[in-house]
């Protein structure tokens, strides 16, 4: 037996529905996220143990969970393109996994419990360890065999079925039992695994570190800010050390945050280390896995994934012309709105223009709206994308109104698209995304709200030009606004434009203006204008851009580059 | 701009605007703001995966490696790539003993080197996972290892016959790309016999 299973392993020949000696039946694989070929992508794996052929729909559930964290997570939204993910259903022949009463020679407080499982699962190493809440497998060739059956695995997750705190990594093979909120752990654990971050939490302990500069990106034990490896990011005035213990190391409660949330500096604590290393902001998703990346590890995401990353397409709306918008009664301006869909490969990106409200039209009235619509995936070799649209007329009380005619039709690779119907026209065009501009962190000093001290009611429009192309938009989405108390960062965390590259003496400007709504008229907090050369290496040693100003701080990333592939 | 407002006129300004919001909402009207940009979600459409090998760029070569014993688990073409991190990004784990550095040449029925790589092979794992109720909820140790399994991607090329492992020895205080190499085992692909040592 254990000759004729080597053989089937080494040709790599196991038919669908082999069941191993082990007792796990593979069932299928299912790519959720393809973004290309596998020679050029990092390909992500979710694999389960302890699930039997009746609970698949609970493991489908909670790979669908931890891959919305993952996709969701700022800035990995924006560069989605680097990742192929497949997800690999094993059928276990036993529910749960092996859980024992003692571990290393230590009472676990569990009773002892065995369970015939794919991938032979259990916490305590999977039994012969000495750390019991290492959930890991006796046997990791198991979950190698099974995740040989995607596509590519660079990464694989193995989704444990127990909801007991259970975790362990080695290498790119990485266990996790599905606890509440074990998808915060599966994106933090990544961060390890595919961009080689460091842990930024110390040991409630007094520990000091001793050692050697650490490789990791995002600690140091460095104190002088010209050495330090992110000391480009740091604005004039930042103290290095930012936030140190000094005395206080070996006190039992350490000072909590003493900077604003975004400022990068250097703040003591970091690698398991009470003292002597530095991580670059007091928060950050590789210290408290709840959080957002950190500018820094921010930095290292994007400068991993530039080369994985495909020209995707940023599908833009120009022009809206309204020539009849259907509404008899009373004769004159319509309150039009658009819904779109954009589909390329199995992504379809649906929308909503404008953001919010509607936009009053007259009969045979043009405007210009410079909107950016979606980035969709670049399309497989022969196919194209396509959009689908129904333009409205806001009515009220007998129902919206629909324009002569909704369209669905294929968009070029690139360039200019018109769709013209009987009621309306819509201009605009496909440009390859080489450019994208994200924006991280708002820090409200003062909200201008003079009315009522306390949250403002912000939001930020925006505009982003190439010198061809311009895009203008909104944070938040729609006519929503963020409640910001002065001296308070929030997390903006979108992308806000994706553009090609300035060509010739054109160069890159992002004008934002910074308004906290009011019940009247709404307050300007600042404005602003970014201007970046197109010579300037986007994405490589340029990525996190940091604006401080007398109200407000923005801090926004540039991402792009000669490195994405053609 | 900044109003100084005091609690008096306060308190008047909010009855007065509560009454306009009562009059406006009475007569059916509320003030209508269109909003620059546009509202969007992202839907993706799973697929069965397509696991047909054409072209492969990889021989997937799983390996298990206990002490200086390397076995051959199995070898599969594919359509992939290696994804690693720089070897300056894993010396301070090499020579914390967190792992091994290793390297293969894999070479021919004739001996004849086809291609290089290095590979790491852990020897602990990382033990994470949430607790509320400590600081920062993530608790972390370290389980040693005795043994692990690796997928090392090889470049493809169709004659590799076998790839012989070394282990770079990370003691040395030469650079890494300088460190010595000792040759721990050798896997025969071809015919597939599993180990060799």
């Amino acid at each position: 037996m254990n000759a004729l299973r080597t053989l089937v392993c080494v040709l790599g020949l196991a038919a669908a529905g082999f069941v191993r000696a082990d007792g796990g039946e593979f069932l299928d694989a299912t790519t959720l996220l393809d973004s290309g070929d596998p020679a050029q992508k990092i390909d992500l794996v979710f694999l389960g143990d302890g699930f039997t052929r009746d609970q698949q729909d609970l493991f489908n559930a909670k790979v669908d969970l931890a891959v919305h964290e993952f996709l969701n997570a700022h800035p990995l939204f924006a560069l989605r393109s680097a990742f192929n993910i497949h997800r690999v259903n094993v059928a276990s022949p036993e529910s749960g996994t092996d859980k024992f009463s003692s571990c290393g020679g230590e009472s676990t407080g569990d009773s002892d419990q065995q369970r015939r499982t794919a991938m032979d699962s259990g916490y305590c190493a999977g039994g012969g360890g000495t750390v019991y809440r290492c959930m890991l497998t006796s046997n990791d060739a198991l979950a190698l065999d099974f995740a040989a059956r995607a596509p590519d695995d660079n990464i694989v997750i193995v989704l444990v079925n127990d909801s007991g705190h259970g975790g362990c990594a080695r290498g790119p093979l990485t266990f996790f039992t599905i606890e509440d909120d074990f998808e915060e752990m599966a994106v933090h654990e990544m961060g390890h695994a595919i961009f080689g971050l460091a842990d930024e939490y110390q040991y409630d302990k007094e520990d000091t570190y001793t050692g050697a500069e650490p490789t990791q990106p995002n600690v140091t034990r460095e104190t002088s800010r010209d050495a330090l490896k992110w000391a480009d990011l740091l604005l004039a005035d930042t103290a290095v050390p930012t936030q140190a213990h000094g005395t206080a190391c070996s006190v039992s409660n350490l000072p909590g945050r003493a900077f604003p949330e975004d400022i990068i500096g250097t703040f003591e604590g970091a690698q398991y280390r009470r003292c002597a290393l530095y991580r670059p902001e007091y928060f950050c998703r590789m210290r408290e896995s709840q959080r957002a990346f950190c500018s820094v590890c921010r930095r290292q995401i994007i400068r991993t994934l530039l080369p994985k990353l495909s020209v995707d397409q940023a599908i833009r709306f120009t022009e809206l012309l309204i020539r009849d918008d259907e509404d008899p009664w009373p004769r004159g301006e319509g309150e039009i709105y658009m819904n779109y869909d954009l589909r390329s490969r199995d992504t379809t990106v649906s929308g909503r223009w404008p953001g919010g409200g509607e936009s009053s039209f007259d009969d045979d009235e043009s405007k210009t709206i410079n909107v950016a619509a979606g980035i969709v995936p670049e399309p497989a070799a022969g196919a194209s994308a396509s959009i689908a649209l129904r333009v409205r007329e806001d009515d009220w009380p007998d129902g919206d109104d629909s324009l002569e005619n909704d369209a669905d039709e294929p968009l070029p690779a690139s360039g200019p698209f018109t769709i013209d119907k009987p009621d309306y026209r819509l201009s605009g065009d496909v440009q390859p995304a080489q450019l994208r501009v994200l924006f991280d962190t708002m820090e409200i000093k003062d909200d201008h709200d003079g009315f009522f001290r306390g949250a403002g009611d912000i939001y930020v429009e925006y505009t982003v030009s190439n010198g061809d192309v311009t895009v203008s938009g909104r944070w938040p989405n729609g006519d929503d606004t963020v409640g910001i108390n002065d001296d308070e960062t929030e997390q903006m965390a979108i992308l806000a434009a994706a553009i090609p590259r300035p060509v010739g003496d054109n160069v890159l400007t992002i004008t934002t203006k910074v308004m906290d709504q009011d019940t009247f008229s709404d307050d300007e907090v600042g404005s602003e204008t970014f201007t970046f050369g197109g010579d300037t290496a986007f994405g490589t040693t340029q990525v996190v851009h940091q604006r401080d100003r007398s109200d407000y701080r923005l801090t926004l990333s540039v991402v792009g580059a000669t490195q994405i592939i053609p | 701009m900044n109003t100084v407002v005091t609690r008096h006129s306060a308190l008047a300004l909010v009855t007065a605007m509560l009454a306009c919001c009562a009059l406006l909402v009475s007569s059916g009207c509320s003030r209508k703001r269109e909003t620059q940009g546009v509202d969007t979600t992202v839907e993706i459409k799973p697929k069965p995966a397509d696991t047909t090998v054409v072209d492969p760029t990889v021989m997937r070569v799983t390996l298990r490696v206990t002490g200086n014993n390397v076995e051959l688990i199995s070898a599969q073409p594919k359509r992939g790539d290696a994804f690693e991190h720089d070897l300056a990004q894993v010396v301070n784990d090499a020579l914390a003993g967190k792992l091994r550095i290793l390297q293969y040449r894999a070479v021919d029925a004739n001996g004849v080197v086809l291609g290089t790589g290095r590979f790491t092979v852990p020897k602990v794992a990382e033990a994470e996972f949430l607790d509320p109720n400590v600081e920062h909820r993530i608790v972390r140790s370290e389980q040693p290892l005795t043994t692990a399994t690796v997928a090392v991607p090889v470049q493809y090329n169709a004659a590799i016959a076998a790839l012989e492992i070394s282990e770079l020895d990370p003691t040395s205080n030469a650079p890494p790309e300088q460190w010595p190499a000792k040759q721990i085992g050798r896997v025969v692909l071809t015919p597939p016999t599993g180990v060799v040592r």
